[in-house]
C-alpha cells in the first residue's frame, strides 16, 4: 500500500532556480525512507512536499502532484493533512507552541477539534510512545536538545498521522540527544507502524533500519533503492561505508558491528600519518584556569598551551565546561588562575544566528574587516578556505544551518585573530561542510594560527586535532595525541575501532594509491 | 454558524477593503453635512462607528482566514508588526508626532496595501489598549491610520522597483505628507464636540457646506498644524534613514505573507493557472 506518491514532480519557489526536477517515487506504508543529498540538493523541498508546505506556504511555481493517503496536495493544504502526515523540523525550538509539554501536544489535538476524554487518553499514549512521560509538567525551553526534539515529535505524531517526515531532526543535537530521537523513531516504526520519511546526516544510526534511500543531486533522484545499494559512493556515508567501499567489502558495512567480521580477514597495513607535534612559540597559555558560576564550578583548575599550528579538540558531554572553557579563553567569563595571550582571539560561538546581521555573505565579512581594520583581502582567503564563495551574495539567514555556521566562523575569522575557538562548529553539517571545516582549519594551523574546537564529533577531532582533551565536570582527565587519547575509549571513532591505529581514511591513503598502481 | 463562515468565503475581500473608505468618510465628514444641532459630540454615535469599525477589522481578518490567503506564518509576521507598531506610539518624537507612522508606512510599503489596513488596525487597537487610549477616538484612530497604511502600500508596489535610496525619499515624501493628512482627518471627531465654546474656529452646524470648511481650517491651522509639520519632518527623516534595511528585512518575509502557487499542468501543453 502507498502512503506517499510522488508524481513526476518539478518545482520551482519564486524568484529561484528549480528546486525539484521531475521526482517520481512511491513510500509504501510503514516503510523508513532515507532522503540524501548535499545542502541545496532539494531533501528539504522535497519532503515539505509531502504535506503540502511547498508549495501552499512557500509559494512557487509546482508541476506534478503528490498524493499523500489519497489525498492530492494540489487541493489540500497543510492543514487538511495534518491527521495523515506529521511534520517535524531541523530545529525542535521551532515547534512549541504551549510552555508546557502535555499541553502543546494536546494543542494540535484541540485544534482538530478532539472532545476532551479522547485527547486525555491520546496524550498519554502520545507520551509513553515517546518514553517522555516523566517530562509531562516541563516547559520545553528547560529541556535538553534531544528530550525537545522528542516533545515536538510528540507533538507531530499526537493526531495520529500514518507517515512522520522529519527534516534533520538530530542535526542540532549533541550524540546522546540524536540517539534517543533515533530510538524513539525505531519504535514508532516498529511497534506502531508509523511511515517514517527523512533527511539525516547520521547514518550509522538510521542506515541499517531504513528500507529505501533515494539520493538527490540538482534536485533530480540520481539513486535509490536500499541503503547498502546506495551508500558505498556517497560523500555523507558512514566512515565504516566508505572504508569498506575503498576496501572492496561486500556487503558494505553500515556500522562497526557489521564491519568487524571483515576485520578477520587480512586486512591492509595501515600507515597512519607521522603525529605532528606543534612546538612553535607559544601564543596561549592557561595555568590552573577556573571559572565558578554560582557555587558550581564549570571549569576546574584546568592548564592548556596553544603553540602555533596546535588544533586541540575539546570532548566531553553536555555541561562538561567545554563552551565554558572556550569562553574563559577568549576572556569573555569572570576567571581565576592565569591566561597569557600573545596573540588575538577570536571566538564563534554555538549559535551562528547570533553573529549574523548583514544581508549578504560578502557583507557580513567585510563588516569584521571594517571594524577591525584588518586585510581586505582576507575576505576572499576565507570564502575560498570554507567553500563560501558561490554562496558571497546570498543573504546568511536563507542558507542551511551547515552554510550559516561557515560564514559565522569565516565571519570571526576576516579580523585576523591567530586564535580561533570554535564552539560546536559541525552542528548541521552535512560531509561537504565538515570536510571545508577540516581542510579550513588545516590551512588557518598550518600557517601558524592555533585552533581550539568544543565538539562532540570524534571524527572532526580524529581528522584535524594535534591534541585532544576531554573534559569532565570541568576536569581535564585525558589530554594528548589524538591516537592516545582515543584508542581503547568509549569515545573512539568508528575507524579506529575497525582498523587500528587508523584514525581517518587518509591514513589509507597510500595504501590504495599503491592498489591502483 | 459554520455556514455562515462558509459563505463568508464567497465574498471577496476587496468589499471589505472598500467599505474601509466608504465608512471612514461618513465617519468623519458628518460635520460638514450635517445641519441638525443637538449631537453632543460623538455621544450619541460613537458606539456605531466603534461597532462597524471592529466589524471592519474582524470581518477583513475572518475573510482572510476561511479564504486561506494567510498563512500561520504570515498572522504572525503580522502580529508581531501590529505589537511593535502598537508600542511605538508610547514614543513621542521629538517636536511632536507619533513614533508608530514610520513602520506602519514602512511594513505597508513592503507588505502591501492589505497588509497595511490590517496592521493599522491592530495596531492602533494594540497601541490604544497600551497608552490607555481606549475611548471613543479609537475607531476613528483606527480608520484614519488604515487608510495611511492602504496608500503606503499602494505606493510600495510601485516604487519596489526603484533604487532602495529614491525609494525611501519617495516613502518619506509620503511621510510627510501622511502627517498632515491624518492630523487634518483626525480632528474632525472632536471638532464637533467645541460647538459651544462660541469661537470663530469653533463648529456651528447652522453654517453650510463652503464655511464649514472654512471655518475647520482656521481651527486646523491654529491649533494642530504646527503639531503635524513636526510630526511630519519627524517621520521622513526616520523613513529616510532607517528605510532601507527595514525595507529588505520585510520584503524578504513578503512572500510568506500570502504566497503566490501556480500550480502548472503536467500535459504537454502545460497551462498556468494562478
Amino acid at each position: 500500500m502507498t502512503s506517499i506518491d510522488f508524481r513526476s514532480v518539478s518545482f520551482s519557489y519564486p524568484h529561484g532556480s528549480q528546486a525539484l526536477r521531475d521526482i517520481t517515487k512511491s513510500i509504501s506504508d510503514g516503510s523508513v525512507t532515507l532522503v540524501l543529498g548535499e545542502s541545496g540538493s532539494g531533501k528539504s523541498t522535497m519532503l515539505r512536499c509531502a504535506n503540502g508546505l511547498v508549495p501552499h506556504s512557500s509559494g512557487g511555481t509546482f508541476t506534478g502532484d503528490v498524493v499523500v493517503a489519497g489525498r492530492s496536495i494540489r487541493s489540500h493544504h497543510p492543514r487538511d493533512l495534518t491527521d495523515v502526515v506529521g511534520f517535524v523540523h531541523q530545529d525542535p525550538e521551532a515547534h512549541f507552541v504551549v510552555d508546557h509539554v502535555e499541553g502543546d501536544i494536546a494543542f494540535a489535538l484541540e485544534n482538530l477539534g478532539m472532545a476532551p476524554i479522547a485527547m486525555r487518553r491520546r496524550v498519554e499514549e502520545v507520551l509513553d510512545a515517546l518514553g517522555i512521560a516523566h517530562l509531562r509538567d516541563r516547559d520545553p525551553a528547560t529541556l535538553s536538545g534531544g528530550e525537545k526534539q522528542r516533545c515536538a515529535i510528540a507533538g507531530a505524531i499526537a493526531a495520529a498521522p500514518t507517515a512522520l517526515v522529519l527534516d534533520e531532526p538530530t542535526s542540532q543535537l549533541d550524540p546522546q540527544g540524536a540517539d534517543d530521537v533515533i530510538a524513539a523513531l525505531v519504535r514508532l516504526n516498529h511497534d506502531l507502524g508509523c511511515t517514517i520519511m527523512m533527511a539525516e546526516h547520521r547514518l550509522e544510526r538510521v542506515a541499517t533500519f531504513a528500507d529505501l534511500s533515494i539520493r538527490l543531486d540538482a534536485g533530480a533522484i540520481v539513486a535509490s533503492g536500499e541503503p547498502r545499494a546506495i551508500l558505498g559512493t556517497y560523500d555523507g556515508a558512514p566512515i565504516v561505508t566508505q572504508l569498506g567501499a575503498v576496501l572492496g567489502w561486500h556487503p558494505l558495512p553500515l556500522n562497526v558491528r557489521e564491519a568487524k567480521p571483515f576485520v578477520a580477514n587480512p586486512v591492509p597495513r595501515v600507515s597512519p600519518r607521522d603525529e605532528h607535534v606543534p612546538n612553535g612559540r607559544v601564543l596561549l597559555e592557561a595555568r590552573d584556569l577556573t571559572v565558578t558560576y554560582n557555587v558550581r564550578r564549570a571549569v576546574a583548575s584546568v592548564d592548556i598551551q596553544l603553540c602555533e599550528g596546535s588544533v586541540i579538540a575539546v570532548l566531553g558531554r553536555n555541561g562538561a565546561g567545554k563552551s565554558t572553557l572556550l569562553r574563559s579563553l577568549a576572556g569573555l567569563v569572570r576567571h581565576s588562575g592565569s591566561i597569557e595571550r600573545n596573540a588575538r582571539v577570536g571566538f564563534v560561538p554555538q549559535n551562528p544566528n547570533d553573529l549574523l546581521h548583514a544581508s549578504t555573505v560578502r557583507a557580513e565579512l567585510a563588516t569584521t574587516v571594517r571594524m577591525l581594520r584588518s586585510d581586505q583581502s582576507l575576505i576572499d582567503i576565507w570564502l575560498e578556505r570554507l567553500a563560501l564563495t558561490s554562496h558571497s551574495s546570498r543573504h546568511p539567514r536563507d542558507l542551511s544551518g551547515g552554510e550559516r555556521q561557515r560564514v559565522a566562523i569565516a565571519a570571526v575569522a576576516v579580523g585576523g585573530p591567530e586564535i580561533l575557538l570554535l564552539d560546536e562548529p559541525t552542528r548541521g553539517m552535512d560531509a561537504r561542510s565538515r570536510d571545508a571545516l577540516v581542510r579550513a582549519v588545516e590551512a588557518h594551523s598550518a600557517r601558524g594560527g592555533a585552533v581550539v574546537i568544543a565538539t562532540h564529533d570524534v571524527e572532526l577531532a580524529a581528522a584535524c586535532a594535534t591534541s585532544v582533551v576531554v573534559l569532565a565536570d570541568g576536569e581535564k582527565i585525558a589530554d594528548g595525541s589524538p591516537r592516545d587519547v582515543l584508542t581503547g575509549s568509549m569515545f573512539a571513532p568508528p575507524l579506529l575501532r575497525v582498523l587500528p591505529p587508523a584514525l581517518t581514511l587518509r591514513d589509507l591513503a597510500d595504501l590504495h594509491s599503491s592498489e591502483k598502481s | 454558524m459554520t455556514s455562515f463562515l462558509s459563505s463568508l468565503r464567497k465574498i471577496p475581500p476587496a468589499v471589505v477593503y472598500l467599505a474601509i473608505p466608504i465608512v471612514g468618510t461618513a465617519a468623519f465628514s458628518w460635520p460638514f453635512w450635517i445641519d441638525t444641532k443637538g449631537n453632543a459630540g460623538h455621544s450619541a454615535d460613537a458606539w456605531i462607528w466603534a461597532a462597524l469599525v471592529s466589524a471592519l477589522a474582524v470581518g477583513a481578518v475572518a475573510l482572510e482566514l476561511k479564504r486561506a490567503s494567510m498563512t500561520a506564518a504570515g498572522i504572525a509576521i503580522l502580529g508581531v508588526l501590529a505589537s511593535m507598531t502598537g508600542l511605538l506610539r508610547i514614543v513621542d518624537l521629538p517636536g511632536g508626532g507619533s513614533g508608530m507612522f514610520f513602520l506602519l508606512i514602512l511594513a505597508a510599503a513592503a507588505l502591501g496595501p492589505r497588509c497595511g489596513v490590517l496592521l493599522a488596525f491592530a495596531a492602533m487597537a494594540a497601541g490604544g489598549v497600551i497608552t490607555g487610549g481606549v475611548g471613543p477616538w479609537l475607531p476613528f484612530q483606527m480608520l484614519a491610520l488604515a487608510v495611511v497604511g492602504a496608500f503606503a502600500g499602494l505606493l510600495g508596489n510601485l516604487t519596489s522597483h526603484l533604487r532602495p535610496r529614491a525609494e525611501t525619499m519617495v516613502l518619506g515624501f509620503y511621510g510627510f505628507i501622511a502627517a498632515f493628512a491624518y492630523g487634518l482627518v483626525i480632528n474632525l471627531w472632536d471638532w464637533p464636540l467645541r460647538e459651544s465654546s462660541g469661537s470663530d474656529i469653533a463648529f456651528n452646524s447652522s453654517l453650510g457646506f463652503a464655511d464649514t470648511v472654512g471655518t475647520y481650517w482656521r481651527f486646523y491651522t491654529a491649533t494642530s498644524l504646527a503639531w503635524d509639520g513636526a510630526g511630519a519632518i519627524a517621520n521622513s527623516i526616520i523613513i529616510v534613514s532607517v528605510g532601507t534595511p527595514v525595507l529588505l528585512a520585510l520584503r524578504r518575509v513578503q512572500h510568506r505573507i500570502s504566497p503566490s502557487v501556480y500550480f502548472v499542468e503536467t500535459t504537454a501543453d502545460a497551462t498556468v493557472t494562478p
